[in-house]
């Protein structure tokens, strides 16, 4: 028998958790329904029943760092089959989000993501940001192009230049003409790499964690961690994660599968535009806007009607499903991921409708919003993409059945 | 009365097409007894045509042969007169088909070799039936020389208060007798308390306030604090009650009997009668004999009993890994003090207790079960506890470590509403030590819904003690009754003062004294008050039969009661020490007193009684004895191989409707057994089976309710009784040279009538196997 | 001396439902010397009882009982019964109240002696209701052989054919037609609803897959196979096959504590199921059996003492986790059941050869609510108001409970009822 383990109960946990859409922790008597209910625990220490009285016990320890409750997809198979009234889904919502911010830093950022008051912020600043830069883009072009002069002069064979050549000469609306793509990568690249490194400090601590829960709790074979292997694991997991295989095995709201695999694939596919269009600027000095009949184009397109009609569609479902509690956490991001598709596609059709100052103001949305998803994406709800990723890695590295 | 008998036989539902009825009807006649036949005696006209032999002043006393008398019951009695129901139907020709036994042919009839089993049957009945009204008359009500309505209550807590109350409000006097200086009980002190009403989700005011303004106000109660039951002597209608101060000494402090030990003298030997008395007498020094009443004192028509419960005190090996003697581990009750009087502190150190366990089994990981006593009282109660300490402290957290969760019924939705306490944290667990540490304690529960085994901090640890009934210290009750002061049996029910029967919870071995609230059986609060109600109506049900001159539950409205023979007395006591009532008190010299309204009508004495001399109005000695004795038993001179004869003494209550089924399923058994059915096998006198031995009859079987500290006999003690008196009988057939197995006991419930058949036919093969009765033909 | 020997009769009481409940509080207050009236919907009396093998924990049979409780009904005068009967209104106050009886025929009148003949010749075969449908029965039929009143019922579904051929049958003309329904009023001071309860409809339990599966059966149906007057004679086997069971198992609070069925605790099912497990063990010495609970409640020390009896059998085992799953295995038509042991943490996917579902009561006038001035809960159980008086719940009727508890409770809302003829 292992050392005795000593619950230390956290009213502030319990009040927290009931906050993010768990208030019906206390209700759990544990006949274990949910974990037969839910259609992918594993046959050994199944969750949610565990995790349940851990909550309703405010037991931080067992949950933050419980991998388990990522490898739930919150299908809501449990929350119609509890004889409590209890809905184990939303409570291990609740505990994600909570674990999210746990990981994050700086935790002053984190809870901000998390607090409605703080919104105006988190919009305002990149909007200023974004609009002082289009000022001096539209304002100082002439000052702007002094300076590479001064900065590069003829380096690269004399091919930098401040502002991008487009197809048809000046009076083409490009958006570069409204916000650099200079100032615009500027803005982002390093935004990536900062949301790259917190996450990567997150998961430095992630990980050991759920491997210390999952010896602890006994569900695992393996007692040391072998990174590479645990690497392996991810990318075996990867053809799942994208086929939504753990989505489909739901019964109550199985079609919360295709909405959220939109979304993803629309994600990538932008991913993929992103990518070649800096290649094609900067390798093949070809700037956009490309033509329509662009293979890249039809890419562009396709992802954003994707990710509009995707987010969409989860945010119907969420205001018409009153069973599934809806919170902040959850509007922030379904909100800025639709306004950044829906910004997107107005921008590019003003662009064509050739209506300058209201295609560079969704475009100016749009910017907004993209800062928003990087910048936050580690605090945020998306940060899933990330933990389920790794849980459910995990949990196939360890043997978890 | 002066009889005129009749006998009028049905011959309807196959007993006609079954039975030579010429020869039936002959042998009233041959007595010189009129006998009607009627194809459907029980219709309209049958009855009409019985009625009018009665209005012509023809018949008083009837025989009828017709079904059971538990089918038509309501059809066939003529107020007045005295009737005897001849059971032609299910008890002989249902079981018995003319295909198994062909009637017999003209020249079979008196060739000496053939007989009509059947028939024979039904011709012994109808004897039986003859000779038992000719024994037996209509019974007279028994009247007490005094009586009075009043009620008296032991106990004054939400029990007593109710009962007294309900009593009160259907118009009936009623005495509280409390002990303390103030009436309410344990329920009067609590801080809170569990909720009564829907939707059972908060704690409540203790209800014992209101209880005790309403009791004060109203006009029909009396009130006596401190004060005790120094005896109840008497019987139902007028009791005799001396009440008392507590620790005074009073002459009728009800006696007590000798305790076993005392009963021997120094070598071992058991003590004769005499010098028991004597022994009896000086260990009561000062206290009047049970029969001598109390001139002062008061009379009552029936008691409740609701003295309640003490806290349990847990002590000893048996708790030691629960740290029982540290000054932090407390009961519930004490938990429930300190909590009444304010804040939650500590006793150690009167620090505040912000963290607080409470334990609920104390069985270690081997034993799943509460502490003792506990029934589902202490789940709702430390539910209610927990609540206590979040209502103190807002960081306060209680811990309820239980292996059941007990909350059966409507207060599922109490553990529910206390579910939802932030503070509050529950899980099933086996609690396997209590350590205390410099100023914590360390509790450690193995097999938890945790998934694994846990080590609690704690200020504070309260364990879930029981409540121990009053009457597992002393009687509380005092009766003065021979048999002694207490309740019988109360050890098979751990010392509860609790009914054995669950069709009928009210049934206590002392007539007219009904138990009430935690003195039966761990109860809630709204438990105890529901009981108070029903335990009144009892009460008050006893002293009206009483008034009626009738007998109370199982023999509800029977009039007739023991009369006795008193010339030959033997004064052995034995109808005293038998009565599973205890209705009989013997003086001095040991001559019974029946006291006829705490009698049941079992009959049990009479059958105790080795002289006889005991009797009830419809039911004697002689009256069965002569229904035995009617009994035919062929022998050699009249038939070469004569049939065997059988007697089957039988338990009306339940073997004989039983015997009833077997013929509505009309499954045969052995016709030549001849059923008496009996008001309870304790009612069978040995003397019955000995006659019926004498007379030739092969073997006797006795058939009665189920023994055992879970019996199903009505009268409590009367087929164990019987089965002590049948192995007894072994000598007394030894010295007339016949073998024990010729009588038989055994125990049948109602629903195993598909075992009779076998059972009969077992006992008859058995003795058909030692060949026939000696005494056949003398 | 005695005082006034006349019974204190101030008028009469009503008693509906003539189970354990409503007989005791009938016969508790007849014997103080009340008129009462006892209604009974059924073709006799005796309510759920009658159709159990026995009580715990005593394991003697509720018919012992009943022959008790009929017999005092024989010798009272005080008591009228009214079998197929059925309340249809209350009107009134507390102490004047008059009720609308509705009696439906019995196509059998008094003169009936029980012999059977009419059964024998009839041909028309309906689904017997007493044993839960597991068996049929003739339209001609005893509703049981411990029946009280001792008549037979002609059930409405016989054909014409029949119909002539009973009455043929009947030496006694006991059988008669041209019976109808019949209205009625009486006036009386108090009523005593004892209604009882009905076993939840299993079949909305879906998850447990009663109705789909022929080897998932309800504790009551349990109850009959084992009972001697049952369907089987008394012998457990399962339905698809009549295959003795090797390995039962019970789901413990099906649809009980269950905020989508019933949300209380229907007190007496886990004793029930205690005591299911004796008969099993009666009948086969080696069948294992499993219980699946939350919380084995066995209040008291008798019912304890019962469940510790029980621990020591070492082929009965008791698991902490519901029944969440089931499935029929194809072929063998054995149940595989799905749980969470939560004291291991593992799931447990057993098959066995039958599944019990232990189900709850639910009170019968939640399904068809008297029209009386009553006040109900959520879930239909009525309310005692005893400052208002007049009409009352006894038993099951307001609140779950085991036996004893309503036999107490019936025997209180007697003296109830006599407090409001006493004002």
């Amino acid at each position: 028998m292992s050392a005795n383990y000593i619950p230390q109960p956290d009213l502030e946990f319990i009040a927290e958790i009931r906050g993010l859409g768990g208030e019906t922790l206390k209700k759990c008597y544990q006949c274990a329904t949910c974990s037969v209910a839910c259609p992918i625990a594993p046959e050994g220490s199944p969750f949610p029943r565990k995790e349940m009285i851990a909550a309703s016990w405010g037991l931080k320890d067992k949950l933050i760092s419980n991998g388990d409750i990522w490898l739930c997809h919150n299908c809501g198979d449990c929350t119609d089959m509890c004889p409590r009234g209890a809905a184990p889904g939303d409570v291990l919502a609740a505990v994600r989000s909570a674990a999210i911010t746990e990981y994050a830093t700086p935790k002053s950022l984190a809870k901000a993501v998390n607090d409605p008051s703080k919104l105006p912020y988190l919009l305002g600043i990149p909007a200023a940001w974004f609009a002082l830069l289009a000022i001096i883009t539209m304002g100082f072009g002439g000052t702007m192009e002094k300076i590479f002069h001064f900065l590069f002069g003829d380096a690269f064979g004399g091919r930098l230049h401040w502002s991008h050549a487009h197809e048809g000469a000046e009076q083409v609306i490009a958006h570069a003409n409204f916000v650099s793509t200079w100032f615009v990568d500027m803005t982002f690249v390093p935004l990536a790499i900062f949301a790259t490194v917190v996450f990567f400090l997150a998961l430095k601590r992630f990980i050991v964690d759920i491997h210390d829960n999952a010896v602890l709790e006994g569900k695992t074979d393996k007692t040391s961690l072998d990174y590479k292997a645990l690497l392996m694991s991810i990318k075996n997991i990867i053809p799942m994660v994208m086929k939504h295989d753990k989505f489909t095995q739901c019964g109550s709201n199985k079609e919360r599968a295709t909405p959220h695999m939109m979304v993803l694939f629309a994600f990538i596919g932008l991913f993929i535009v992103t990518a070649v269009c800096g290649i094609m600027l900067y390798v093949g000095n070809y700037a956009g806007p490309y033509p329509q009949l662009n293979p890249i184009k039809w890419l562009a397109n396709i992802a954003g009607v994707a990710l509009v009609i995707g987010s969409g569609l989860m945010i119907k479902s969420r205001l018409t499903n009153k069973e599934q509690i809806t919170t902040y956490k959850d509007w922030f991001i379904l909100g800025i991921v639709f306004a950044l598709g829906v910004s997107g596609m107005l921008a590019e059709m003003t662009r064509l409708a050739e209506i300058a100052w209201l295609s560079y103001f969704f475009y100016w949305i749009h910017l907004i919003a993209i800062f928003n998803l990087f910048a936050f994406l580690p605090y945020s709800k998306l940060a899933h993409i990330v933990y389920r990723t790794v849980a459910m890695g995990y949990a196939d590295y360890a043997n978890r059945k | 009365m002066d009889k005129k008998y009749g006998v009028y036989i049905c011959t309807g539902c196959g007993i006609g097409d079954t039975l030579d009825m010429e020869a039936l009807t002959g042998i009233p006649e041959e007595e010189g007894v009129n006998c009607t036949t009627h194809p459907f005696l029980c219709s309209k006209e049958g009855v009409e045509l019985i009625q009018k032999d009665i209005d012509e002043g023809k018949v008083n006393t009837m025989v009828i042969g017709a079904c059971s008398r538990r089918v038509n019951f309501d059809v066939f009695n003529f107020s007045g007169c005295i009737i005897e129901r001849v059971n032609l139907r299910e008890g002989v020709v249902w079981p018995h088909s003319r295909e198994t036994y062909p009637a017999l042919t003209e020249d079979q009839k008196d060739d000496g070799e053939h007989f009509d089993q059947i028939q024979m049957q039904a011709e012994d009945y109808i004897k039986m039936g003859m000779i038992r009204v000719e024994k037996v008359n209509l019974p007279k009500p028994y009247h007490t020389q005094s009586f009075s309505k009043k009620v008296l209550v032991i106990g004054s807590g939400v029990t007593g208060m109710s009962a007294a109350l309900d009593v009160a409000k259907a118009g009936y006097e009623v005495t509280i007798v409390e002990k303390e200086a103030s009436i309410g009980g344990y329920a009067a002190k609590l801080r809170n308390q569990t909720p009564v009403q829907l939707p059972f989700e908060t704690l409540q005011a203790p209800v014992a306030d209101a209880l005790i303004q309403e009791v004060e106000g109203n006009t029909n109660i009396d009130v006596r604090t401190n004060s005790l039951v120094a005896r109840i002597a008497g019987q139902p209608g007028e009791f005799t009650v001396t009440i008392k101060k507590p620790g005074e000494k009073s002459p009728f402090d009800v006696p007590f009997p000798l305790p076993p030990e005392e009963l021997v003298d120094e070598n071992g030997k058991e003590l004769d009668p005499e010098a028991a008395h004597e022994k009896y007498l000086k260990y009561n020094e000062g206290r009047e004999d049970i029969l001598s009443l109390d001139p002062d004192g008061e009379l009552y028509g029936a008691v409740i009993l609701a003295a309640g419960w003490r806290p349990d005190v847990l002590k000893g090996d048996a708790y030691a890994h629960l740290a029982v003697d540290n000054p932090n581990v407390i009961t519930n009750d004490e938990f429930e003090m300190i909590a009444a009087k304010g804040k939650i502190l500590r006793p150690s150190d009167g620090k505040p207790a912000k963290n607080v366990i409470f334990i609920q089994s104390a069985g270690k990981d081997e034993d799943d079960s509460d502490f003792e006593y506990t029934g589902a009282v202490t789940s709702m109660v430390a539910l209610k506890q927990a609540r206590y300490v979040r209502e103190d402290y807002a960081d306060g957290k209680a811990y309820i470590i239980y292996q059941h969760m007990k909350t059966p019924g409507l207060q599922e939705y109490f553990y529910k509403a206390m579910q939802q306490d932030d503070g509050i944290f529950m899980t099933k667990g086996a609690v396997t030590d209590v350590t205390p540490m410099s100023t914590e304690l360390m509790v450690t529960a193995q097999h938890t819904l945790l998934g694994e085994s846990l080590a609690l901090k704690a200020d504070l640890v309260v364990v879930a003690s029981g409540m121990i009934p009053a009457t597992k210290d002393n009687p509380v009750i005092n009766l003065a009754y021979r048999q002694g002061p207490g309740f019988r049996d109360n050890d098979i029910f751990g010392q509860y003062a609790d009914s054995n029967y669950i069709c009928f919870p009210y049934e206590t071995q002392r007539t007219g004294i009904y138990a009430a609230g935690a003195v039966r059986r761990a109860m809630t609060i709204e438990e105890s008050m529901e009981d108070a109600t029903g335990a009144a109506l009892k009460a008050i049900q006893c002293i009206e039969s009483a008034n009626r001159g009738m007998s109370v539950h199982p023999r509800s409205g029977d009039l007739t009661y023991p009369e006795f023979f008193f010339q030959r007395c033997t004064q052995c006591k034995r109808c005293t020490v038998e009565c599973p009532f205890g209705a009989l008190d013997d003086d001095a010299k040991g001559t019974p007193k029946a006291n006829p309204t705490r009698c049941r009508r079992c009959g049990t004495c009479m059958g105790a009684c080795p002289e006889r001399i005991i009797s009830f109005a419809d039911y004697t000695i002689d009256s069965i004895g002569s229904q035995v004795k009617a009994i035919s038993v062929p022998s050699e001179d009249d038939y070469d191989e004569p049939p065997l004869r059988f007697l089957a003494l039988v338990c009306e209550n339940d073997a004989y409707p039983a015997f009833d089924m077997v013929g509505m399923n009309r499954v045969d058994y052995s016709p030549d057994v001849r059923i008496i059915p009996v008001r309870c096998l304790g009612s069978v006198n040995t003397i019955w089976i000995k006659d019926a031995l004498a007379q030739g009859i092969d073997g006797v079987i006795l058939i009665g309710c189920k023994h055992g500290d879970d019996y199903q006999c009505h009268f409590v003690k009367g087929s164990e009784l019987a089965e002590v008196r049948v192995k007894k009988i072994g000598d007394a057939l030894a010295s007339l040279a016949l073998e024990e197995e010729r009588v038989a006991f055994v125990e049948v419930a109602i629903d195993e009538y598909d075992k009779l058949p076998q059972i009969v036919n077992d006992f008859v093969e058995e003795v058909d196997a030692l060949g026939p009765n000696p005494f056949k033909g003398f | 001396m005695t005082t006034e020997n006349s019974a204190p009769v101030s008028g009469s009481i009503m008693v509906v439902g003539g189970g354990i409940s409503g007989l005791t509080t009938a016969l508790e207050a007849a014997e103080v010397g009340y008129e009462v009236f006892l209604i009974e919907k059924e073709a006799s009396l005796g309510g759920r009882v009658s159709q159990l093998k026995h009580y715990f924990p005593k394991l003697c049979p509720p018919t012992c009982g009943l022959e008790i409780n009929y017999r005092r009904l024989k010798d009272n005068k005080n008591i009228k019964v009214y079998t197929l009967s059925e309340v249809q209104n209350v009107g009134g106050r507390p102490g004047d109240y008059t009720v609308t009886v509705k009696t439906s025929p019995r196509y059998v009148n008094s003169n009936c002696t029980c012999c059977g003949e009419c059964a024998k010749v009839c041909e028309t075969e309906i689904s017997n209701e007493f044993n839960f449908g597991m068996d049929r029965r003739k339209a001609a039929y005893l509703p049981h052989n411990m029946a009280y009143p001792q008549r037979y019922v002609m059930d409405p579904a016989m054909g014409t054919e029949d119909r002539e051929k009973v009455k043929e049958a009947c030496k006694y003309n006991a059988i008669d037609f041209s019976m109808e329904e019949s209205t009625f009023d009486l006036k009386v001071g108090a009523v005593v609803f004892a209604t009882g309860w009905q076993p939840y409809d299993a079949t909305r339990i879906d998850n447990l897959g009663f109705g789909r599966y022929q080897n998932i059966i309800t504790n009551m149906m349990l109850e009959r196979l084992a009972s001697s007057n049952g369907p089987t004679e008394g012998k457990i086997i399962r339905p698809s096959d009549d295959k003795a069971p090797e390995t039962i198992a019970f789901a413990q609070c099906a649809g009980s504590r269950d905020e989508n069925h019933l949300p209380y605790c229907s007190y007496i099912c886990c004793m029930a199921s205690l005591k299911h497990a004796t008969y099993i063990r009666e009948q086969y010495p080696d069948a294992k059996i499993y219980i699946y609970y939350i919380d084995l409640r066995t209040p008291g020390r008798k019912y304890e003492n019962f469940y510790a009896k029980l621990k020591e059998d070492e082929n009965v085992f008791f698991v902490k986790g519901k029944v969440a799953e089931v499935s029929e295995e194809s072929g063998t038509g054995n149940i595989n059941l799905v749980a969470e042991d939560t004291i291991s943490g593992d799931k447990i996917r057993q098959t066995v050869d039958v599944l019990v579902l232990a189900t709850g009561m639910q009170p019968t006038c939640a399904i068809d609510k008297p029209t009386a001035d009553l006040t109900f809960d959520e879930e239909g159980f009525i309310i005692n108001d005893f400052s208002k008086g007049g009409l009352f719940a006894a038993g099951c009727a307001n609140k779950p409970a085991d036996v004893v508890t309503s036999n107490q409770n019936a025997t209180g809302m007697a003296l109830k009822a006599i407090q409001t003829l006493r004002r």
